[in-house]
């Protein structure tokens, strides 16, 4: 669909006439507020929290909290300011009637009593944050057809509001079909609105093949300066935070959980960007309240879907908007693009703490670029004799002997954190269980133990192989994990539940780790799922998968991917092809993949045959409709805690259900055992200490100290030496540990303490017999080694993708197993965030 | 614009005769189509399935059951296009008419399961429920390459589904109907097919007559399973059956009977649950099954909350037809969604009856129908009540966007807005049991075009210049002169439907100097051909008189003749320039009107324009002894300056006048004489 040249001047916005609007009406008032609040708030006085400050003023009582970000100036309204009160924990209050709001509105006394408080509005890196409210009117069942609440971010330009056309919103399918007409579009049905204006940069351009169309829509403009009515360019239902509709409890109150989005993840609205003249750029958390009146001012009843119609962006509902401002930390590293980098590899579970550290460390010319290859390639590589090869490796567990020998391999214990099992799941339960009340609130307590790991790992539940319920080998097994007894016995909450869309079994990150190879351990230890792995029965007569029986998973100590054995197809009625566990259970790309479809509750599933397609093709289902979520993943601690999500409990070595801590994993790793290696411990599975968590996990940086150069070995001191330092205090800023890691005990900071030092001697007066002199520098692009998959979402990889990780080990059927049902296709999930998180590394 | 003497090609007149040619696309506009049965007006009995034997339509319609017919009865009610001796709309049923012995044999051979929608067309599968007649229409305009349809036969039998392509049914359907709007992924503004409003109905539940279905009320997700404190008993909400909480009746020996799972270990006699649900492609079943939070997904995966929806009637291979009671009339514990204005239609004998003994229920104690009989009508309370206005939904007519936007098209004068045929036709609509739509304006206002989906399908060509037609080899040329003739060449065209379309050639600056066309069928690139020729397409063009003077662009815009294809531009295919041209005496003819050279009188003189090339325009002056004595323009359409002087103070004989045009940007000046003689 080419269009002349000429017509798209229409695109660019000439006259912000909407605007115009909404500065005429409210430039008095905020004139007036604007004098008094000078007068009145001093930054960090105690009462601060009680005055409402604007948003030109940062207060941030918290001690030792960073310096905020330069607020960029502002020409215009501050609005919004009048009645933003910051809180005590740092979050903002914002009520909505702050007397500018228009009382003839027929939604007006709906909204009147409405208070926002958002968790978390400034210092933000891509977080979750929580938007709560109160004084609102009970959302209508089942559906969203009126009293309900819309959330987008949305880019600041500097003029004090939100523009729509700057917001991120009318691509989610989530939630959009329980909407009324047009509420989760940017779509303008020409004169419904009577303050919203027509023509201009809202008509659609007509094209040659049809030069009467009149089309109404809010363009969407990004941070770069580009409009366009296919916001799909920018963003689409997959890589969109917007919610298209929140609940309203009946006591008037409400929560959600926004996913935050820096310039990384959303390039076109460049939050944290930094913009001319040195500020960085702040974005709007905008949300919009629909209530029981249409944007054209009917009521929802007269609908003839009986629902309030019109998109949030028309400037009726926009005007009731509550925006908070967002001041992000600065998106920009300081690592200068297409610098030398020293290359490192590791594991996944120490990449959020290594991107923190040497994202801080380029500010002083020593960058390093970071390649998350899984431990076992990560080990082979620190050996390696290939050229480029590094000699950095974050990792687990220590090189083997075999491995080993004729290396000179320091190790030193750099972080400690957990993989755990985080979910999202709502209550839902039957109409007469004294719980109804919480329907549709997040779960928060969950328990499990190895057998139930080892079931969700196995496809021995019916749900999660394709036609399970018509398996003779799966006839005596539950459902799901929802029916299973032995679930229902440590999560008797669960024994309320009806039955909604999950559980979809539990997303399982493709590769090879030593993570799951702690999991697998833990689960083994157990003789209830030892025995279960090989066949025998649960108390309640369900068997292991037979696919998965066969696979003798105890028996291989070594096993560190997740096999999915069992590759039964299904063709439904109707359909044009089978699917199979890659369409119904597909794998996710890694644990941070894991952890944002958790949040999403998005888990891939792709069953539905559409045949209008072109080529016709098995369609997403979509994430989970609210009010009925219930997703499990494996995921690593640091990312869970970013994202807020809940974690289970686990059964430790002692019978107690256990979740992950600071204390608890400390408690775990110092029951941990000595391994051989000098200075490293290994995970022990069996840990009887009652507060010990499973599985926890330390990782250790190892150096190959003779055949790195003399050059890099100062560099991996530098790197190693912030670690100890900085890199060991909690919080958001570069150069610190990240939240849900545990920072290092003494002994444990000496221990790197000590390889610094070694490092260093080495340097000045070598061991050893020789250095090379060629540096493993790489320039800032995308590692073509590593075994990152296909970074398009949806897209089937090919094998070759995964080349680097799959090397057929002879010994194991399992991985066969995995690599051939690679090599025919297999589709899965990769969403932007796996290379989002290797952008992380490379350009801080 | 500037334009030639050669016809005006201007995109508006462009669009006008793409609207004529699919309005008439009945090559047999003959009255030979009206047969008797139609001629005798109005339809004693029920309406037909199909238009009756050699009775086609302009705009044929396919698709969902809920509507097809009170669009039989539309059809007949709209009567006669007299342009064409077609009645403006021709329904074609979801399922043929009761008595066709269809269901037996496999799905697309079965006589009736083809239909025929123009004269002397090829019959193709008879598509069946909202999403085949929307496939079906977007592979007719070119918006899907492929439609995958089922017949009222294959629903019957459990068979699969028939290909269509775009080329076999381009131009034999022109609308679908639809009981649902489009879904949320496939809503785009720039969407090919606009979905127009023209009712509503309502959906409510059908069982038997002697059915131990309790009363229902619509419910809540939340689905209370012990109900009155009895373990195992459910409450009796349309929520708890089609979200599968509400597994068996049990008929107690006393009192009412109930809905209950399998907990239940009471007393009274368990009877399974059937929930029924249309097959897939009928928009009734998306709009009931989204009703409870269930997904096509759930369906699939036999998830717990949507196990027990069957779409095959328990006992044999029997498709669940759109309303009709089949599956439930004679099971007391059977239970499906069912139209209500489509029950009023065929208990009153409007239709023909597939009720199959079945009885409507109403919802939350409101009923679903008022009256008695064979006189009964939808409830307006029942859409309006607030235990059951969440069922009310409005039908549509699916049509091509660009059909709809433009005003002269037929499909604008049957369908869009309040003044449309179809909006106007109200009794019709009451009559087959829907409630009209009575907004004025807005997305629920009849004949709103508003709601739009399915972006067009892409289109690819290749095209280029060069300098010699078919099987010349040509090279290709970068520029041009004046005389030359030079050839557009389009070597390759891929749409769906291989609809053909035009080409318009403009100068850069938007005028369009050449236009023409692609014929539909196999495109250019495509065919094979004779040694020493070759199968693209050449568009001759010789620079000459007929094109305006000014430098030269070359864009060529392709405009696909179907309406679900996009267009496509090319820029800068050839640059050149035309200078400006001179005037010779044979082109121009100056008149001098005799009798009005006179004294006291006003001279008129008519200089006009008799060349073969683009008209001029501009300003033409004559002059007498070097002064002005009239001027004017040049008129575009007759091509004449037609110049009045002042009059005349006295007579001369053998004046010498001055005819002097000034020029515009294709002509330089133009000068001449001419001799007259003022009489006294």
């Amino acid at each position: 669909m080419n269009m002349k040249s000429a017509r798209r001047r229409s695109f660019f916005p000439a006259i912000m006439a909407l605007n115009v609007i909404v500065g005429t009406v409210f430039a008095g008032l905020a004139a007036t507020s604007a004098v008094a609040v000078e007068g009145d708030s001093v930054v960090g006085s105690p009462t601060a929290t009680e005055t409402p400050a604007p948003d030109n003023v940062t207060p941030n009582p918290e001690p030792n909290a960073p310096a905020s970000a330069p607020t960029p100036t502002r020409s215009g309204i501050q609005r919004v300011g009048r009645s933003a009160v910051v809180n005590d924990d740092g979050s903002v209050t914002i009520g909505w009637d702050d007397g500018t709001r228009d009382e003839s509105d027929p939604n007006f006394s709906l909204f009147q009593n409405l208070s926002f408080t958002l968790s978390k509005a400034e210092n933000l890196t891509y977080e979750i944050v929580n938007l709560n409210w109160e004084g609102g009117v009970q959302t209508s069942p089942g559906e969203f057809a009126y009293d309900y609440m819309q959330v987008m971010q949305c880019w600041d330009d500097g003029s004090g509001t939100a523009d729509p056309t700057h917001c991120q919103y009318g691509m989610s399918t989530n939630g959009a079909s329980q909407t009324g007409q047009n509420a989760s579009k940017r779509i303008l049905l020409e004169g419904e609105d009577y303050i919203q204006e027509y023509g201009g940069k809202f008509r659609l351009p007509t094209d040659p093949a049809n030069p009467n169309l009149r089309q109404f829509q809010v363009p969407f403009e990004s941070a770069g300066g580009e409009s366009t009515f296919e916001s799909r360019r920018f963003f689409d239902s997959a890589s969109t935070n917007e919610i298209v509709a929140a609940r309203t409890e009946g006591d008037g109150t409400g929560t959600v959980p926004f996913e935050i989005q820096t310039s990384i993840e959303a390039p076109h609205l460049g939050c944290g960007d930094t913009i001319s003249g040195g500020a960085i750029r702040n974005c709007f958390l905008v949300v919009v309240p629909r209530g029981e009146y249409s944007v054209d001012t009917s009521a929802y009843y007269d609908d003839a879907n009986g629902r309030v119609s019109g998109s949030p962006l028309s400037a009726s509902a926009w005007a009731n908007r509550v925006e908070f401002p967002l001041h992000f930390q600065s998106v920009k590293s300081g690592c200068p693009i297409g610098a030398d980098e020293e290359r490192a590899v590791g594991n996944e579970l120490s990449t959020a703490a290594f991107n923190s550290w040497q994202a801080s460390l380029c500010a002083k010319k020593v960058i390093f670029g970071f390649s998350q290859i899984g431990d076992s390639e990560a080990r082979r590589q620190l050996v390696s004799t290939v050229d480029g090869s590094s000699r950095f490796a974050l990792i687990s567990k220590p090189l083997s002997t075999a491995e080993s020998t004729g290396f000179t391999i320091k190790y030193a214990p750099i972080v400690q954190s957990a993989i755990v099992i985080a979910y999202n799941i709502e209550y839902n339960v039957r109409g007469e269980s004294s719980l109804i009340e919480q329907n549709g609130r997040p779960v928060t307590d969950l328990v499990l133990n190895q057998r139930l790991l080892a079931k969700l790992l196995t496809q021995s539940y019916q749900a999660d192989v394709a036609d399970g319920r018509n398996r003779d080998y799966l006839a005596d097994n539950p459902r799901d994990i929802a029916h299973d007894p032995e679930f229902l016995a440590l999560n008797p909450e669960f024994e309320e539940f009806q039955d909604g869309a999950g559980p979809t079994g539990i997303l399982e990150p493709i590769g090879n780790s030593d993570a799951i190879n702690q999991l697998w351990q833990w689960v083994v230890a157990n003789d209830d799922a030892k025995n279960f792995l090989n066949g025998t029965a649960d108390p309640w007569g369900m068997v292991v998968n037979k696919y998965y029986r066969d696979l003798a998973i105890p028996a291989d100590t070594g096993i560190d991917s997740f096999p999915k054995a069992d590759l039964s197809t299904y063709t439904a009625p109707d359909a044009g092809a089978a699917y199979g566990t890659f369409e119904l259970r597909p794998y996710v790309a890694d644990m941070y993949d894991a952890a944002v479809r958790t949040r999403r509750a998005d888990p891939g599933t792709k069953i539905v045959w559409d045949q209008s397609r072109t080529p016709p093709s098995f369609v997403a289902a979509g994430a989970q409709l609210p009010g009925s979520r219930f997703i499990l993943s494996v995921t690593d601690i640091d990312t869970a805690t970013r994202l807020k999500l809940p974690m289970a409990r686990l059964i430790n070595g002692s019978d107690v259900a256990v979740g992950p801590t600071s204390d608890s994993i400390t408690a775990a790793i110092a029951a941990f055992t000595e391994s051989g290696t000098p200075g490293v411990l290994s995970f022990n599975p069996t840990i009887e200490d009652e507060a010990a968590y499973p599985l926890a996990s330390v990782t250790y940086a190892a150096v190959n100290v003779c055949d790195a150069s003399t050059t890099q070995l100062t560099k991996y001191a530098k790197i190693l030496g912030l670690a100890a330092a900085s890199g060991q205090t909690t919080g958001s800023e570069r150069g610190q540990l990240p939240e849900g890691y545990v920072p290092l005990n003494s002994e444990q900071s000496k221990s790197l303490g000590s390889l610094v030092k070694s490092l260093n001697a080495e340097v000045s007066s070598p061991v050893c017999a020789s250095h090379s002199t060629t540096n493993s520098t790489t320039s800032t692009t995308v590692p073509t080694e590593t075994s990152t998959p296909s970074t398009t979402p949806e897209t089937p990889a090919t094998g070759t993708a995964l080349s680097g990780e799959l090397t057929p080990d002879p010994n194991s059927a399992m991985k066969y197993a995995l690599l051939s049902a690679l090599c025919f296709g297999v589709p899965f999930i990769a969403g932007g965030r796996a290379l989002v998180r290797k952008a992380n590394s490379i350009n801080g | 614009m500037r334009v030639g003497t050669r016809p005006n090609w201007s995109l508006v007149t462009t669009i006008e005769r793409k609207a004529m040619k699919i309005s008439t696309i009945s090559k047999a506009a003959i009255a030979l189509g009206v047969n008797a049965l139609v001629l005798g007006g109005l339809v004693a009995g029920p309406a037909m399935a199909d238009p009756g034997v050699g009775v086609y339509g302009d705009l044929v319609g396919t698709g969902s059951d809920t509507i097809q017919d009170v669009d039989n009865g539309l059809s007949t009610a709209l009567g006669i296009n007299a342009d064409t001796g077609n009645r403006y709309m021709a329904s074609y049923d979801a399922a043929p008419s009761s008595g066709d012995g269809s269901a037996s044999g496999d799905c697309a051979s079965g006589s009736k399961d083809k239909i025929v929608t123009q004269s002397g067309a090829t019959a193709f599968v008879r598509p069946n429920g909202s999403g085949n007649g929307r496939d079906t229409l977007r592979a007719a305009i070119g918006q899907a390459s492929t439609a995958s349809v089922k017949s009222y036969a294959c629903v019957l039998s459990g068979g699969s589904s028939v290909t269509l392509n775009a080329a076999d049914v381009k131009g034999l359907v022109q609308y679908a109907r639809s009981s649902g709007g489009p879904s949320v992924a496939d809503t785009t503004a720039v969407g090919t097919l606009t979905y127009i409003p023209f009712a509503k109905d309502a959906v409510s539940v059908a069982v038997s007559p002697t059915s131990k279905i309790p009363a229902l009320t619509f419910g809540r997700s939340a689905v209370n399973t012990s109900f009155g404190s009895v373990t195992g008993k459910v409450e009796p909400t349309l929520w708890a059956i089609f979200t599968c909480k509400a597994t068996k009746v049990i008929v107690p020996d006393s009192g009412d009977a109930f809905l209950a799972n399998d907990s239940y270990t009471g007393p009274g006699t368990a009877h399974d649950l059937h929930v029924y649900i249309p097959q897939s492609g009928s928009g009734t079943r998306s709009f009931w099954i989204g009703k409870f939070n269930v997904t096509e997904t759930n369906i699939t995966d036999n998830a717990a909350n949507a196990s027990c929806l069957k779409a095959v009637i328990s006992g044999g291979s029997t498709g669940v037809q759109e309303h009709n009671g089949a599956a439930v009339g004679s099971d007391d514990y059977a239970i499906m969604p069912f139209s209500v204005p489509q029950f009023v239609a065929q208990n009153n004998g409007v239709v023909t009856s597939r009720i199959n003994g079945a009885v409507i229920r109403g919802i939350n104690g409101v009923p679903a129908t008022t009256g008695t009989g064979s006189n009964i009508a939808l409830n307006p309370t029942f859409t309006t009540a607030s235990g059951s206005s969440m069922l009310g939904r409005l039908v549509y007519h699916i049509v091509p966007s660009r059909e709809a936007d433009d005003p002269t098209s037929l499909i604008h004068e049957v369908f869009v807005g309040t003044s449309s045929k179809v909006c106007q036709a109200s009794s019709t609509i009451s009559t087959y049991g829907f409630a009209r739509l009575t907004a004025t304006r807005g997305s629920s206002a009849c004949g709103d075009t508003s709601v739009r989906a399915y972006a067009p399908s892409s289109t690819t060509i290749t095209m280029d210049v060069v300098n010699g037609g078919v099987g010349t080899s040509p090279s290709v040329v970068t520029g041009a002169d004046y005389g030359d003739t030079i050839y557009f060449r389009v070597k390759s065209l891929s749409t769906n439907g291989n609809g053909g379309g035009t080409v318009q050639l403009s100068d850069g600056a938007g005028n369009v100097f050449d236009e023409f066309e692609i014929a539909p069928g196999t495109p250019p690139g495509n065919s094979s051909f004779a040694a020493g020729s070759d199968d693209y397409q050449y568009e001759a063009v010789t620079l000459d008189e007929s094109l305006p003077a000014g430098p030269y662009d070359v864009v060529a815009t392709f405009i696909p003749a179907l309406p679900g294809v996009a267009s496509a531009t090319f820029a800068n295919l050839i640059s050149f320039s035309l200078d400006q041209r001179e005037l010779t005496e044979a082109d121009v003819t100056i008149a001098p009107v005799t009798s009005t050279f006179k004294a006291k009188k006003a001279g008129i003189v008519d200089v006009t324009y008799v060349g073969d090339g683009i008209v001029p325009t501009g300003n033409v002056n004559v002059l007498l002894a070097g002064k002005v004595i009239g001027h004017a323009s040049f008129n575009e359409q007759e091509g004449v300056a037609h110049v009045v002087t002042s009059k005349f103070k006295k007579g001369v004989t053998n004046a010498v006048f001055t005819v002097q045009y000034e020029g515009d940007a294709t002509y330089l000046e133009y000068t001449d004489t001419f001799t007259q003689t003022v009489a006294k």
